[in-house]
């Protein structure tokens, strides 16, 4: 009698978590599509200034999300990225210049150029693990900074150079006129989002799920931790050079400073701020750290120092960033209910 | 030929000062495994010490020690109270937080000296010719400061009781602590004269370029480039790799463009790092 209680309670028990976590996902997967709906639909409704500004938060989303997916999933720091973004921006700019005008193939040339240039960072996850890693990506994209100064005459050296064709080469949709060119940025950001979401959920992404938090059991089980990471270097790659792709059609302009040192620090304190282990995360943090900026750069001129306090602050409180503090906050109290429901 | 001569020893005296920056980001990663984004902004600070001290009238020279003294213990110390708490945690949040602190600095450095370039007047006047060139002495006493500062700290670390201390607590901690080796003690030292070694090299290039809050970004990406190069927290590594890089880039400017010397530096140093990381040689050595 006594062992069938336990069994009863027991399955009683399982049969609960399945219909919580059941709960859970169908509560994430609504609280995710109104998101978007509320994406798609909210800025347009307030004018033309609103989706041009979140325009901007979502290009840089995009490399935010491609450094959280390195960092948070193959334990890798990649201070590189916006070479990636900006020798993506490079490639839609050079094309046009030289009469390339078809936005299909600006899309898969920039993809491809930006893929390219994450194939040497991941040689660097072939051959270097943590602060080498780091340090490599670093001095990557400051040399790449200095390539357009190098090659004048193609890339524009200092003066920057400007994307040919008008709305040609943006699918016909003006980035500065109505809300046609916000939208393909919104399905964009989504396909990613989604993609990254499944790929995290299917074997592939438990596998790079496991190496993010042990690297060394993960190999231990056979798995090829060097072979995932270069895997998942590519992917966020791609994800990046996306970014740039649309940031070049976006501004009609590109210059050396996308692909320096301060873009890629900027988009990894985005991931870290937001939280690396959540799609979410770095998303949020770019739209929550650029908006601090253009707020304080409007109302203060000590924009500089409550930057530097905030990300203090994240350091200190936050280590996990902004999303992981809220998850965690959430499980405290959950817990704390389902105490006092016992 | 001229030319020549007066770009290497223009290179010797940028290698010099960033061999004393570099020096003291080799000694903070050595002993605790810290890449301070800040370093460049306690080259900022040290240079507006001297700026400050010659403005109310007094000598350049003591601008230097009072600039070195005070940035060295009181920005040190303050460098030690914030990245304590931290030195559990991973590099990511350690490099954020010297962000934050670099940040904070040149935001300070902005509201109190303004955003505007500063001109220091050399303490030194006189002239030596070179060929037909003449060259500014004070540009050849820089050189000749940093070589004894370095000596001095290379000598320090060799011999002198605090220096060993030093060496043994990079190579291991706990082992150092079982010996009875004061470990925190030596962590404030560390943090003391990396950041004194930054203020010396701002003070000493302060009148060479004019001074102003983001001076220390500049030197920042130097100065990583050489502690890479150098070996990760390899003391004399990072000083010798950064007289070669300012010889190199300053000759090198002379023949062919100079952002393709930077290119070139760069592929160099990403290659020797790459070959060092598959050897495993990335060991840390003070």
């Amino acid at each position: 009698m006594g062992t069938n209680t336990i069994n009863e309670r027991s399955a009683g028990g399982r049969s609960g978590t399945g219909s919580r976590s059941r709960n859970r996902r169908l509560l994430g997967g609504a609280a995710a599509v109104m998101g978007l709906v509320a994406l798609v639909a909210v800025p347009p409704a307030y004018g033309q200034y609103l989706p041009q500004r979140m325009s901007d938060y979502l290009i840089f989303s995009l490399p935010a999300l491609a450094v959280g997916l390195i960092a948070g999933h193959a334990r890798l720091i990649n201070v590189g990225v916006g070479a990636t973004f900006g020798f993506s921006a490079y490639t839609v700019a050079v094309l046009t210049q030289h009469g390339v005008l078809n936005p299909f193939l600006l899309m898969v040339a920039a993809i491809a150029g930006g893929v390219l240039v994450s194939a040497l960072f991941a040689v660097y996850a072939v051959v270097a693990t943590g602060l080498e890693y780091l340090l490599l990506t670093l001095l990557t994209t400051s040399a790449f900074f200095s390539l357009p100064l190098l090659f004048k005459s193609l890339a524009g050296g200092e003066n920057g150079l400007r994307v040919e064709g008008a709305v040609d080469v943006s699918f016909g949709l003006d980035p500065l006129n109505g809300n046609g060119f916000y939208w393909l940025l919104c399905a964009v950001t989504a396909f990613w989002c989604a993609l990254s979401w499944y790929l995290l959920r299917c074997r592939l992404g438990r596998v790079m799920v496991a190496i993010g938090r042990n690297p060394a059991r993960a190999s231990a089980m056979g798995y090829s931790v060097r072979g995932y990471r270069v895997g998942v270097t590519l992917y966020s790659g791609a994800i990046a050079a996306s970014a740039g792709w649309l940031y070049a059609l976006a501004h009609a302009f590109v210059f050396e400073d996308l692909m320096g040192l301060n873009d890629s620090v900027n988009f990894v304190l985005y991931s870290l701020i937001g939280g690396v282990d959540f799609i979410l995360g770095p998303l949020l943090g770019t739209a929550g750290l650029r908006y601090l900026g253009e707020y304080l750069g409007q109302h203060t001129a000590q924009s500089q120092l409550y930057i530097g306090i905030a990300l203090l602050v994240v350091v200190y409180l936050l280590p996990t960033g902004v999303v992981g503090g809220l998850r965690r906050l959430w499980e405290r109290r959950y817990r704390l209910t389902r105490r006092s429901t016992d | 030929m001229d030319a020549i001569w007066v770009a290497a020893l223009n290179g010797l005296v940028v290698g010099a000062s960033l061999a004393l920056v570099a020096a003291g980001l080799a000694l903070l990663f050595g002993v605790l495994g810290i890449l301070n984004f800040a370093q460049g902004d306690f080259f900022m600070l040290g240079a507006y010490g001297v700026w400050l001290i010659l403005r109310i009238g007094l000598n350049f020279w003591l601008g230097l020690a009072l600039g070195v003294v005070v940035v060295g213990v009181v920005g040190g110390l303050a460098l030690m109270l914030l990245l304590w708490p931290l030195r559990h945690r991973s590099h990511a949040l350690m490099l954020l937080a010297t962000l934050g602190i670099s940040l904070i600095l040149e935001q300070l450095a902005t509201n109190v000296f303004g955003a505007d370039s500063k001109g220091v007047a050399a303490p030194i006047k006189g002239r030596i010719p070179i060929g037909h060139t003449d060259y500014p002495v004070y540009y050849l006493l820089v050189v000749a400061a940093a070589a004894v500062i370095l000596l001095c700290g290379y000598l320090f670390l060799r011999y002198a009781k605090y220096g060993i201390w030093l060496r043994a607590v990079a190579q291991n901690h706990r082992m150092a602590s079982l010996l009875g080796v004061p470990v925190t003690r030596v962590y404030a030292l560390t943090f003391i004269v990396s950041s004194a070694l930054a203020a010396v090299a701002g003070s000493l290039l302060a009148p060479l370029t004019s001074v102003y809050p983001t001076l220390g970004l500049d030197i920042n990406l130097d100065a990583f480039v050489v502690v890479i190069a150098g070996g990760l927290g390899n003391f004399r590594g990072a000083a010798a790799i950064a007289l070669a890089l300012g010889i190199v880039e300053s000759l090198g400017s002379t023949w062919i463009q100079g952002e393709a010397v930077r290119i070139l530096v760069f592929a160099l140093v990403i290659l020797l790092l790459v070959a060092r990381a598959q050897r495993g040689r990335g060991a840390v050595r003070v």
